[in-house]
């Protein structure tokens, strides 16, 4: 990473800083309610006093995110190849996984619990859910930009199909791909919310669920905050990721999500 | 052919803007003061009574044009009546004294159920005539239910071993479908007046129990109004009860009358066979408790269910009761 | 090493009529062509006419509509795997190094690593790459690029070197200077080669054949044999014999409506 990434990190800092003092001060200057929007002060004060049921129940969460994220990316690369090389998967499965989308989670979940009980495995799977369609869209589009000069290349040098795949192909598609991943971890991050609105003893979408239910508004925002830091987390893992995975051409150097190619 | 299907278009424009500028001056002449009441729930046959009083006509005889609208939770519908948005809400006690203690600005202006319908249900094959029943069982407690607030008190005082209940928590769409197919044994946060009469209509045998039988009688469905309408607005307020509490009455003389009016009014939401059985219940219910006139707490009765509830740890403080409730508006 | 004198080419009658969206287009019509082996050989002709369409169907990378290819007596089935193939980009893959994209010939065939590593270091110090072996492409100017993907083209020592246009992409300065290159790396590796261009005076400084190519259709107008000595110099573009040769060629496209 460049020399401007700790300046701009800063800047990103000064940004938070700036907002919160606006809220703080709004809070105070016009009485807002704290049933109505809790003040920067409240929400880290109860987040202190919480630290504890914050830190399990975020883990709860993150757990069910990871692995439904992780699932998404095993399952999805593979099938975004199949798609790009079989008309078949391409005119059948395709439509499939699009229309997939349409179909609320929220309608999903409760028969996911139904069929696979109350524990981990519903929510997951709805992070799963939510999740692979990014991934395999970018995936099918990253190998469909591959230039048509390397694979002529390729062929010309006697490479077979898997050669082809995996030395231009993949590698062609990669910026793609990590950015799909990038956004399938936000949304698994949802996805494990959904579910756990739907049948959950702990997690932190099951702690919005009792604040709201009892009055603390202060607590519900500390647990949106504990999300947010979590999403954020993810994203900048999946960065660090790419910049250690990837060869410095291939990378994301720019936020719009250019790259030196 | 285009220029003879616009002026047909264009005459209906024109038609309908007449028919309703007429109307709208013919409801003009009431002059009728608009008040919006904000339910917890979707359409169900326990508002029946509101429905009642429009359709009857009651509100507009007081002068109100009342909209009756829906809600999702006692919650939003309590932070809509202290934003002002809603004049009065029909929520819980339990959420009520919550948020009074929370420092909400609001009051209870009636009380309209001295006991509270929460209950249990389960399938013929799982016996729920006790409490102890609960051991060794699948036990579904929504984490947004009324019942899970005193869930503890309730074990401890019924001498229920809590290791032995495996709770379960889900959404309250989806808990129906875990029961009738056996994915949970009990559901433990009903309500008699609501859930109890849907599910019996589902053709299955059930088994049902009080929680208010077992140690915790609390006050049920309240009206509730900001402090600032209480204040500023108070002969509104009197006006809503009074015609509000005639729907009531009606009800209570006239249950399978007002069902069908309910049904009537709401074809979508409210099944007619439904809605009999949970505005029975709903009848059944209004009759328990003291003191018996409609709409009218005391001090006796509201002190026991907020020391119910600190005794349980549901909430942490307990306030003089002149705070939740006020009989101020209660129709004599 | 002792320089490979590579394969002969052959093509006969060879059609190819393209087909896209319900339109078809004739790209080459009846083209006849032998190269024998280890003859720098130019195609010459306008845009459009054909020329790498022909170059594609000799590698095997499409199939004539009509007529056959024929590569060291064998007729060609399919594509040609022991071509060097340059087209006028330089194709290099943008995640290898530029070393690692000289060897990726050794990596597909599974050449053994050690010679293919020494051949691929005296190439890219033949073409004056060697301080850039670590670079990734994108940090090389265009003509070093070239030049790495020429290298590329004769890591597995290809009996044939194909080459689409390979400097056309080029300022004129640079190209000067690939010229220059091309005939050194070829005087020392004497293979076939079948160089496409559009420049007569390119065609004529580097080949001993010249053929001439008419608009589409592309059918051959004329072959040229360049009666020029080897190894060739860049002193050859002041001399009187060569500027003949092309005036005599430039002639011909007047002649046919071609200039």
């Amino acid at each position: 990473m460049s020399g401007g990434g700790l300046y701009s990190g800063l800047r990103v800092v000064a940004g938070v800083a700036v907002v919160v003092f606006v809220w703080q001060a709004a809070s105070v200057l016009f009485h807002i309610p704290n049933y109505t929007l809790p003040s920067p002060f409240a929400i880290a004060a109860v987040m202190l006093k919480e630290w504890r049921p914050l830190l399990e129940n975020s883990l709860v969460t993150l757990t069910e995110s990871v692995i439904g994220f992780g699932l998404s990316i095993v399952i999805s690369v593979p099938l975004g190849i199949l798609i790009v090389y079989s008309r078949w998967a391409e005119q059948v499965i395709y439509p499939i996984l699009v229309a997939s989308q349409a179909v609320p989670k929220v309608a999903l979940a409760p028969i996911f619990v139904v069929w696979f009980g109350f524990g981990l495995l519903p929510k997951v799977l709805i992070a799963f859910f939510i999740a692979f369609f990014p991934i395999v869209v970018n995936t099918v589009i990253g190998m469909a930009r591959t230039p048509r000069e390397m694979i002529y290349l390729m062929r010309s040098l006697g490479a077979s199909p898997v050669q082809i795949l995996l030395r231009v192909q993949l590698p062609s598609a990669t910026p793609y791909i990590f950015a799909g991943v990038k956004v399938a971890a936000a949304f698994a991050v949802v996805g494990a919310i959904v579910g756990e609105f739907i049948a959950a003893t702990s997690g932190l979408g099951y702690m919005q669920l009792v604040a709201d239910n009892n009055f603390q508004t202060d607590l519900l925002f500390g647990t949106l905050v504990a999300l947010s830091v979590m999403g954020i987390a993810l994203f900048y893992l999946v960065g660090l990721v790419e910049f250690l995975v990837l060869p410095r051409p291939l990378r994301q150097t720019r936020v719009d999500g250019g790259s030196s190619l | 052919m285009l220029n003879k299907r616009a002026h047909i278009v264009w005459a209906a424009i024109a038609a309908s803007i007449i028919v309703a500028t007429w109307q709208s001056a013919a409801a003009d002449d009431k002059k009728l003061e608009p008040l919006h009441l904000r339910l917890n729930w979707q359409m169900k046959g326990e508002f029946t009574p509101f429905i009642v009083a429009v359709q009857q006509g009651y509100f507009r005889d007081q002068g109100l044009d009342v909209t009756v609208a829906e809600g999702s939770s006692a919650t939003q519908a309590l932070q809509s009546v202290a934003s002002g948005q809603d004049d009065i809400a029909y929520v819980p006690s339990v959420q009520l004294i919550k948020a009074v203690n929370q420092g909400m600005p609001v009051k209870a202006v009636a009380t309209v159920a001295k006991v509270d319908s929460m209950g249990m249900v389960s399938t013929a094959k799982v016996p729920l005539s006790s409490p102890s029943d609960l051991e060794g069982r699948t036990v579904e407690i929504s984490a947004a239910s009324t019942f899970s607030q005193i869930w503890d008190a309730f074990a401890r005082k019924n001498k229920i071993d809590v290791a032995k209940v495996k709770v379960v928590r889900v959404a309250p769409g989806a808990r129906f479908n875990l029961l009738l197919s056996g994915k949970v044994d009990i559901l433990a946060d009903i309500f008699i007046t609501n859930e109890y009469p849907v599910l019996e209509s589902k053709g299955q045998k059930l088994n049902t129990l009080k929680v208010g039988d077992y140690g915790f009688p609390l006050i049920g469905y309240t009206l509730v109004a900001s402090n600032d309408v209480i204040d500023k607005k108070a002969d509104l307020v009197k006006r809503f009860n009074a015609a509000a509490a005639k729907g009531f009455q009606f009800t209570i003389d006239n249950p399978d009358k007002a069902a069908e009016i309910a049904a009537k009014a709401y074809p979508e939401q409210l099944k007619a066979d439904i809605t009999k059985g949970q505005v029975k219940e709903l009848v059944a219910f209004l009759k328990l408790g003291e003191p018996r006139q409609l709409f009218l707490g005391n001090d006796d009765l509201w002190s026991k269910t907020v020391k119910l509830l600190k005794d349980s740890g549901a909430i942490s403080q307990q306030k003089p009761v002149s705070v939740y409730y006020t009989n101020k508006f209660v129709p004599r | 090493m002792t320089a490979a004198r590579g394969v002969s080419i052959a093509a006969s009658k060879v059609g190819m009529l393209f087909e896209h969206d319900g339109h078809s287009v004739q790209a080459l019509e009846d083209v006849t062509l032998d190269i024998p082996a280890g003859r720098f050989c130019s195609i010459l002709g306008p845009s459009g006419c054909g020329k790498s369409t022909l170059l594609m169907l000799v590698a095997g990378l499409y199939s004539p509509t009509q007529g056959n290819i024929t590569i060291d007596g064998r007729p060609l089935t399919g594509c040609y795997t022991n071509a060097g193939i340059v087209f006028q980009t330089d194709v290099l893959l943008p995640w290898l190094t530029v070393l690692d994209n000289v060897l990726l010939p050794a990596a597909v065939k599974r050449l053994p690593r050690e010679p293919a590593r020494s051949r691929a270091h005296e190439l890219l110090e033949r073409v004056g790459l060697t301080g850039f072996k670590t670079h990734f492409p994108n940090e090389l100017s265009g003509g070093m690029r070239q030049r790495a993907s020429l290298c590329r083209a004769l890591l597995h020592e290809p009996s044939v070197l194909l080459m689409d246009e390979p400097f056309g992409a080029l300022d004129a300065l640079t190209r000067e200077r690939m010229q220059t290159d091309l005939m050194k790396l070829w005087a020392h590796d004497l293979k076939t080669v079948m160089f496409i261009t559009h420049d007569i005076e390119e065609a004529v400084l580097l080949s001993d054949e010249v053929v001439v190519m008419s608009q589409r259709p592309g059918r051959i107008l004329r072959r040229l044999p360049i009666a020029l000595e080897h190894p060739r110099s860049p002193e050859l573009r002041r001399d009187q014999r060569f500027h003949q040769i092309v005036d005599e060629i430039r002639d011909l496209f007047q002649a046919s409506g071609i200039l």
